[in-house]
């Protein structure tokens, strides 16, 4: 099965080798002199001062993607879903972003708040709410929102089409009766189409969540990767990759990693009410 | 009355989300567009001025050598466009088949350690590239498979595995199977019954990975910013971050580039978008 075979060594393998790198202390100009370390690596990140940044960043990223992302794709999924004659060519603009290079939507977005040549500023000047730009990428707070932003901005499709289809499934019956018994457009949304939607709501936020936690892209056309904001996925690169610290990087990705299954386990047993049949 | 003015209402609300949702989605885009063609001179007057004072296209006629010399910024851009279109099509050719005799297998044949795969799979759509390319990279550099077309399309593959693979099984789990005892009592094999009767049935779906698998590797950054470090092998996506890292003095350049980087996957979801919604959301409705 060739399946199996480039699985197995180009996932499973590498996987395994990463944790080996974790436990030991690789040291690139003297590869001879392997040290095992046991999970030293590991409590040396965890009580790192820069790692904690990166981990409350992330956390902070995290949580505002999901937030915007889940609001905003309900909110167009149900607009999409009501729209009759526009309809086709409304959800093709909805899926743009998702096509667009993370990249790409870094640069896109980096314009919208460039202090002097971007369109926020531009738009806050002339209206005057503001009497001089704001220079937003100079704040650690503002940029871990616009990174937010962008992120969302490219994940906002995906929840938006995947709940569209979701609303599609409801059948209308359900509203009609509804509508009998006397139920009004608040109490409908609430009692037929938000619980019949939860299972896809979910499946759509365990996607957007692993993605906002393994954010690199849309940082590096931002801001660069500076180490004022930094996240799991830059902290992990600049150790690895710019110190050649493999180990470090090795034990991080480990953690990272946990988390990401961690919150793929939460979502999967809520979705079925219990671990198993996941997915 | 009361519902008239409801009804009213109602419409008000509609054109209000229409309008945002617009903004919200092709807002940036225009934007950055219309930086694209705001000449160099111009990029200095601040506060922008909401639409470009002389558009012009110079900055995609740069980087695309239309009309004088070829610029070094017009060559960087073709080898990595040649370098995405090279790659992403390997990974569909090679990968694609990979993945369908992989997903009918795990869909169809009770073989000892089914489920246990089927598990190993899904939970390996979660676990973040970095768990991976080090050692990937480690091995790369020993054989000599850094800055080589083959080694990043494998690396492709395998992460788009998981997802393909688990679109597939999923679909065929769906097709009954009389449909294919039928094709065996008349004598095909199990190979014949996957070519014959569940490729022909299932195109939507094989179409869509192809367009799932198409759009992803064209879109990735990380992989190839660590695996293919010269032009023989850079994609557009990582030449772009470039012109950014590299060259922060003119905005319209970097605006053009990122922009016509983005027609290949933006025109082909456009394009085939039945296929793509259907894809991306067969998982998730079915719940």
């Amino acid at each position: 099965m060739p399946l199996f075979i480039v699985m197995a060594v180009l996932i499973y393998l590498p996987i395994i080798s990463t944790l080996y790198y974790s436990f030991v202390n690789i040291n690139l100009l003297k590869p001879e002199k392997l040290k095992f370390m046991g999970l030293d690596n590991y409590i040396r990140l965890l009580k790192d001062q820069e790692v904690l940044k990166a981990a409350g960043n992330s956390l902070a990223i995290t949580v505002l993607v999901m937030l915007m992302t889940y609001l905003l794709g309900l909110a167009f999924a149900l607009f999409l879903n009501r729209s009759v004659r526009l309809k086709g060519i409304l959800t093709a603009v909805v899926i743009i972003p998702w096509a667009i290079p993370g990249i790409v939507s870094g640069i896109i977005w980096r314009w919208m708040f460039h202090p002097s040549f971007g369109l926020v500023n531009s738009l806050l000047l002339k209206w005057g709410i503001l009497k001089t730009p704001v220079q937003w990428f100079s704040d650690n707070k503002a940029v871990t929102a616009i990174v937010a932003l962008t992120v969302a901005w490219r994940a906002v499709p995906l929840v938006a089409i995947t709940l569209m289809s979701a609303l599609q499934t409801i059948s209308d019956t359900l509203y009609e009766a509804a509508a009998i018994d006397g139920c009004g457009r608040m109490k409908a949304f609430r009692y037929i189409t938000y619980p019949m939607l939860r299972p896809a709501t979910l499946i759509a936020l365990t996607t957007t969540t692993i993605t906002a936690v393994n954010v690199l892209d849309e940082i590096v056309s931002l801001v660069g990767m500076s180490s004022s904001n930094n996240t799991f996925m830059t902290e992990i690169y600049g150790r690895t990759f710019k110190y050649m610290r493999f180990s470090e990087g090795s034990a991080l990705s480990y953690i990272v990693m946990f988390v990401c299954i961690v919150i793929w386990l939460l979502y999967t047993r809520r979705l079925t009410g219990k671990g198993e049949e996941v997915l | 009355m009361n519902r008239l003015r409801k009804r009213k209402r109602d419409k008000v609300v509609y054109i209000l989300v229409l309008a945002f949702f617009l903004l919200w989605t092709l807002g940036p885009i225009v934007w950055s567009f219309s930086i694209s063609i705001t000449p160099k001179a111009d990029t200095m007057v601040s506060p922008a001025p909401l639409s470009p004072l002389h558009p012009t296209l110079q900055n995609y006629a740069q980087l695309l050598g239309i009309g004088g010399e070829i610029s070094r910024e017009s060559a960087l851009f073709f080898a990595g466009l040649k370098n995405a279109i090279i790659a992403s099509m390997a990974a569909i050719l090679i990968g694609l088949p990979i993945c369908i005799l992989g997903a009918y297998a795990l869909s169809r044949m009770n073989f000892k350690g089914n489920k246990a795969i089927n598990t190993l799979l899904r939970a390996t759509l979660v676990i973040p590239v970095f768990s991976t390319i080090v050692p990937l990279f480690k091995v790369y550099s020993r054989i000599g498979l850094i800055d080589n077309l083959v080694g990043l399309v494998l690396v492709y593959i395998s992460a788009m595995l998981p997802l393909i693979v688990w679109l597939l099984e999923d679909h065929f789990n769906g097709i009954p199977k009389e449909l294919e005892e039928a094709a065996y009592v008349d004598g095909c094999n199990s190979f014949q019954v996957l070519t014959r009767v569940m490729l022909p049935i299932s195109y939507p779906m094989v179409f869509a990975s192809a367009l799932i698998m198409f759009i992803t590797v064209w879109n990735q950054y990380l992989i190839p910013l660590i695996l293919a470090p010269s032009l023989d092998t850079k994609p557009i996506a990582v030449i772009i971050s470039e012109f950014v890292t590299k060259n922060t003095v003119n905005y319209g350049l970097m605006n053009a580039g990122g922009l016509l980087a983005v027609i290949p996957p933006v025109l082909v979801a456009l394009l085939f978008k039945r296929f793509l919604i259907g894809g991306l959301t067969a998982g998730a409705v079915k719940g």
